[in-house]
């Protein structure tokens, strides 16, 4: 049974996830983890973040066709792309958690290619499956989350500047 | 024609920033850090800067506040693109004299209106 702070979390992520394919055009729908036996995970995309309040790692993998289908520019390389996209994913995810009072600092992204990539977590490590027109996409949340952080709170995120907004000063 | 140095990190948001750019007609040159865009800034000619703000080697913030300590390059106005929107971040990029600040994934209409608003055609 999830507790209420992995209920908070797979919101966060999962929301980040299907917004930033909507936001290339792909929609994705959430599938069971079964899901993703056959599935070709070709390319990952791994970042790393630490705060005060949670630290951890975020995994994004996919195979080819989602990956080409989002990049904005067809001839530029796939490494470089899920790169970016896995950035894009956990500034999104970043932001929603601001709301819960949570902030978090990025590393750069590392790439990983191969067949049926999956992390060799500590403990158990669900992964958000989703299916798409064309292939799956798969994100890993590996976070420790500080003993006593209540995620269901939340803040105000007054000043914030979310997803496609342009603020002029 | 005004030339608009682009700094990030991603060679696929350079070129998609760069493209939308050159079809407004403006010449885009590029870097891939801050420590590059401070090279390309010393070469001259840059009219506008459209930086990120996590990247190796220097972020895109240290990189502004490095500029706007030279007066040389003090007065090219500068605008933030970047998966970032936490306003401790927005507020620290607004003291040191960036003019605006913009969450990828950006729109390209949007983004292009933005430079004309600073530099003009």
């Amino acid at each position: 049974m999830q507790s209420p702070n992995d209920e908070v979390l797979e919101r966060c992520i999962s929301d980040a996830c299907v917004g930033l394919f909507q936001d290339y055009a792909l929609p994705l729908q959430r599938v069971k983890q079964g899901a993703l036996k056959d599935a070709e995970l070709l390319f990952c995309g791994v970042v790393g973040f630490t705060g005060e309040q949670m630290r951890g790692t975020l995994l994004l993998a996919t195979s080819s066709e989602p990956l080409g289908r989002t990049s904005p520019m067809r001839d530029s390389s796939l490494r470089e792309w899920i790169a970016e996209l896995s950035n894009q994913l956990l500034g999104r995810v970043k932001n929603k958690l601001l709301a819960h009072g949570v902030t978090l600092h990025l590393s750069t992204p590392v790439v990983l290619r191969g067949q049926h990539i999956a992390p060799l977590s500590r403990a158990e490590l669900v992964p958000y499956a989703f299916a798409c027109d064309g292939g799956y996409v798969c994100v890993w949340f590996d976070a420790e989350v500080v003993d006593g952080i209540d995620l269901t709170q939340t803040v105000s995120t007054e000043g914030l500047i979310t997803e496609g907004e342009t603020t002029f000063f | 024609m005004k030339k608009i140095l682009v700094v990030d990190d991603s060679s696929t948001v350079r070129q998609q920033v760069g493209l939308a750019l050159q079809q407004a007609g403006y010449t885009v040159v590029e870097a891939g850090d801050g420590v590059e865009g401070l090279q390309m800034l010393e070469k001259g000619g840059i009219s506008m800067i459209i930086c990120d703000v996590n990247m190796p080697r220097m972020s895109g913030l240290d990189m502004l506040e490095n500029l706007k300590r030279d007066p040389k390059h003090a007065a090219i106005p500068v605008v933030m693109l970047t998966t970032e929107g936490h306003p401790g971040l927005v507020e620290r990029a607004k003291k040191a004299g960036a003019k605006g600040w913009i969450v990828k994934p950006f729109k390209a209409d949007l983004m292009v209106a933005a430079v004309g608003k600073l530099v003009g055609a």
